[in-house]
């Protein structure tokens, strides 16, 4: 199931909200337990029980470790803990991509591939895990303490609202919030809208530029219009589609009482990768720095170390998007921009000035040509879109004038794009209550009615991040 | 008015909400269907097909879905002038399949394996003393380029007719060019429906007809038996334009009005005397001596294309082409069906071609077809 869905907006958040506020406070976490393993379940009964399974172990290794009194046993709890994560992860996510890159060099060398079972990649199960891993962590660090009981855990784990597709949540930012939070017309409100300006996001303009990416990833060999048309569209629809995401589910947690972290922060208007890392899937860029990166030796151990620590952490973050060497080339090329940056000393702290449009320029289009790479079937297809980019299939202006629904979807690629470099203005506006702003939420439950009302017509539209 | 803008949200989403929500609920006993009984069990359950084919059939059966589909059809195409994905919209009413415009640059694996199998074929029914005679199809795109407004074909897919044609000629495939034919029809004959992408019946008349010509001035006669047959047309009647279903206008097609085409259905009959030489006595049985095979273009009756094709070439033509399969796979059924000997071995094959197909990959599996014996392929006449 996903949010821009009618079973959802038709039945499953009415019903569960409903629900929600039925209940006595003290059940809501049972309430939130169940609603969120229905909604996993939807997609497959049958891998919900690795959920519960992946709960269950890691709650008690969490428990063992908070009460195991020497130093030794916690750690081996906490190995335990990781690898058993890692172990799921590992087997669901790659056991395909590694059999199928040993296959390959077999192939090359004449010898016989492997015929083994295909394994299914569950949904979520990046994020799952990666917020198990850093609840045994911190619960080893003693930077919070383990669940009260495991009701509230599971609820944690399994969570609806960042289940499948995040913010990477930890657990330490919200255990005060599953005992004790607020719920209030304010917060209730906050979380209405936040939910609709993600759900126009998504429905309303990141599907209205999926035909334009589609149809130029689509191209064996695209013009250099074709090419750049798409990746803008790409970078846009990525955008939206991720942000709207997170927005909707920052938006259902406040209807539930619970803050969550942001996840984005206008990360197209970066000066370098390296503010380009703060600004893009923070609670991912969080995770990765403090529980591999700091953990490798983060920046203490000299300049090479450094940039070696660096690339690692982001090949690693690229495979966690996907097990195809696209993802890895992704991170190496992230990786060896943060180490380059790093060696000339960028640290992305400044303030905007006009001074800043030639670095974010440059900043956005290092960061298009690593979505070539995020976006490409495999590596055999992105050099071809590489191609196009600089020229060498032709600069037919032709090329572009007979793409799917023309019209409209250039018109929302120019409106995506002007949203992305205006927000970040129109953020720092600060608007006291007024009629102005009746009359901009008014239009923001008009769009609302109009993005259901896309919703009725379009085919099945999951989140690109669903993937991962 | 803080509390207000705050109520006003809550409000608002809340009955929104619960619309939704009753919509939903009517829309329970419509979602579902007896042929998911097969899944009404822990495996179906477990796999989330059944859940899938859940959502699937909300999607499809949502109360309220016609009208609000028939509304954003309308918008879009009269603020945008757009469609569906699937329809290119021209101007003055003109659709055009999105099919026809295919990539920037042509898939060359797939256009050189579809010349193969072409060329394959030829070898196959020249063994078998079968003449092949290559109808090739222009694009509408092609044909009625200025109705396309701003949309336009690359210049590589411009060049796809003729690279197709010579291709076909440098290795002895007898093909036509239709092109020149549908260009110089007479005004007000179209050789293409607005709202359709197929060919009108003065296209499919003035393809048969070129072929029939092409035929006698390489082989000064047609190889056949022939007969007389005569030639009229049904009565008029509505088109229901392949392309305009991309365009649902649904309540509002009165508002916003596409093209109201109309067309008569041919009709071929035998004449009963027939004073041409080599004519088919009472008694002869020889089967159908030409057999026409292709896509939509021949096999829907109504563009007429196969009673053309009888009534100039004077012989009972046996329509094989299939609709929704593209141009090889019927093609491949109709040779198999020969060699293994379930229809009569006929004089020749018409293979009616649309360009767009030659530059798609194609699903045809055709290994399994052998030519009986080798021979030069060479344009034959008989």
């Amino acid at each position: 199931m996903v949010f821009s869905s009618l079973t959802f907006i038709a039945f499953f958040l009415p019903v569960f909200l409903a629900s929600y506020y039925i209940a006595a406070p003290r059940y809501r976490s049972v309430v939130i337990l169940i609603g969120s393993y229905l909604f996993y379940s939807w997609w497959r009964l049958d891998f919900l029980g690795l959920l519960i399974l992946v709960t269950f172990v890691n709650y008690w290794a969490s428990r063992k470790i908070h009460v195991s009194a020497e130093t030794i046993l916690r750690k081996r709890f906490l190995i335990f803990g990781v690898v058993f994560n890692l172990s799921v992860l590992g087997y669901y996510k790659y056991f395909n991509f590694g059999i199928d890159s040993f296959n390959h060099l077999i192939l090359s060398i004449g010898g016989q591939p492997l015929l083994l079972w295909n394994v299914i990649l569950p949904i979520g199960i990046s994020f799952y895990i990666f917020q198990a891993i850093s609840y045994l962590v911190d619960v080893y660090r003693k930077d919070a303490p383990p669940a009260a009981n495991f009701l509230d855990f599971a609820a944690f784990i399994a969570l609806f609202p960042q289940l499948i597709a995040g913010p990477v949540l930890r657990y330490k930012d919200l255990s005060d919030q599953f005992s004790q939070r607020t719920h209030s017309l304010d917060k209730f409100s906050e979380g209405v809208v936040r939910f609709i300006i993600g759900f126009c996001k998504k429905v309303v303009i990141a599907d209205s530029l999926a035909p334009i990416a589609d149809f130029a990833f689509a191209q064996t060999d695209p013009s250099f219009l074709d090419a750049w048309i798409g990746i803008f569209a790409y970078t846009a629809q990525l955008y939206f589609d991720f942000s709207g995401y997170s927005d909707m589910a920052i938006g259902i947690g406040l209807m539930l009482g619970f803050r969550f972290i942001e996840n984005f922060n206008h990360p197209y208007i970066s000066r370098s990768i390296t503010e380009f890392w703060r600004r893009w899937h923070i609670s991912l860029s969080a995770w990765l720095r403090d529980y591999l990166y700091i953990p490798l030796g983060g920046n203490r151990r000299g300049a090479i170390r450094t940039y070696i620590n660096l690339l690692l952490t982001m090949v690693f973050g690229g495979l966690w998007h996907g097990a195809n060497w696209t993802f890895v080339c992704w991170g190496l090329w992230h990786g060896g921009l943060l180490a380059l940056e790093r060696l000339m000393g960028v640290k992305g702290n400044a303030s905007w000035s006009l001074r800043s449009l030639v670095p974010a320029t440059v900043t956005l289009l290092l960061v298009m040509v690593g979505w070539v790479m995020f976006r490409a079937e495999n590596m055999s297809s992105a050099i071809p879109f590489f191609q196009g980019m600089v020229g060498f299939n032709g600069f037919d202006t032709t090329g572009m004038t007979y793409w799917p629904g023309a019209t409209s979807s250039f018109a929302m690629l120019f409106i995506a794009w002007a949203i992305i470099f205006l927000s970040p203005l129109v953020s720092r506006i600060n608007v006291r209550f007024t009629f102005f702003c009746l009359v901009r939420r008014i239009s923001w439950l008009l769009l609302f009615v109009i993005a259901i009302s896309k919703l009725f017509v379009q085919s099945y539209s999951p989140f690109l991040y669903f993937q991962f | 008015m803080d509390s207000i803008t705050k109520y006003l949200t809550v409000g608002f989403f809340s009955l929104l909400l619960f619309f939704v929500l009753v919509l939903g609920t009517a829309t329970v006993p419509r979602l579902f269907q007896s042929e998911w009984a097969d899944e009404l069990n822990w495996n179906g359950l477990a796999k989330g097909k059944l859940t899938s084919k859940l959502e699937a059939r909300l999607q499809e059966q949502m109360v309220f879905k016609e009208g609000i589909r028939s509304l954003w059809g309308t918008l879009n195409y009269w603020l945008f002038k757009t469609g569906q994905s699937g329809v290119v919209v021209g101007q003055e009413g003109w659709l055009y399949s999105q099919e026809e415009f295919g990539m920037y640059k042509p898939n060359l694996s797939a256009f050189n394996d579809n010349l193969e199998r072409i060329f394959k074929y030829r070898d196959i029914l020249s063994s078998l003393d079968i003449s092949l005679y290559v109808v090739l199809i222009p694009s509408k795109v092609r044909v009625v380029p200025e109705k396309l407004g701003y949309h336009q074909l690359s210049t590589d897919m411009l060049a796809t007719y003729e690279v197709v044609k010579q291709a076909l000629i440098d290795k002895s495939v007898f093909a036509v060019d239709v092109r020149d034919v549908f260009q110089n029809l007479e005004t007000g004959r179209a050789p293409y429906f607005k709202t359709d992408t197929h060919w009108t019946q003065e296209g499919a008349y003035a393809s048969a007809l070129a072929l029939r010509n092409s035929i006698l001035e390489t082989c000064r006669t047609l190889p056949w038996s022939r007969a007389k047959f005569e030639l009229s047309h049904g009565p008029q009647m509505a088109l229901n334009g392949d392309l305009a279903k991309f365009i649902p206008l649904g309540y509002f097609k009165d508002i916003v009005p596409l093209e109201k085409e109309r067309m008569s259905v041919p009709i071929v009959s035998k004449s009963e005397a027939s004073t041409e030489k080599g004519a088919m006595s009472l008694f002869d049985d020889q089967g159908n001596e030409v057999v026409l095979v292709g896509t939509s273009y021949s096999a829907i009756e109504d563009w007429g294309f196969a009673a053309f094709l009888t009534h100039v070439l004077g012989t009972d033509v046996l329509n094989m082409a299939e609709a929704g399969q593209g141009p090889f796979l019927p093609a491949q059924k109709l040779i198999a069906s020969i060699l293994d000997g379930q229809i009569a071995v006929p004089k020749a094959v018409i293979w009616e071609i649309p360009e767009r197909y030659m530059v798609m990959e194609q699903e045809s599996d055709d290994l399994d077809l052998v030519a009986p014996k080798q021979l030069a392929g060479e344009i034959s006449c008989f």
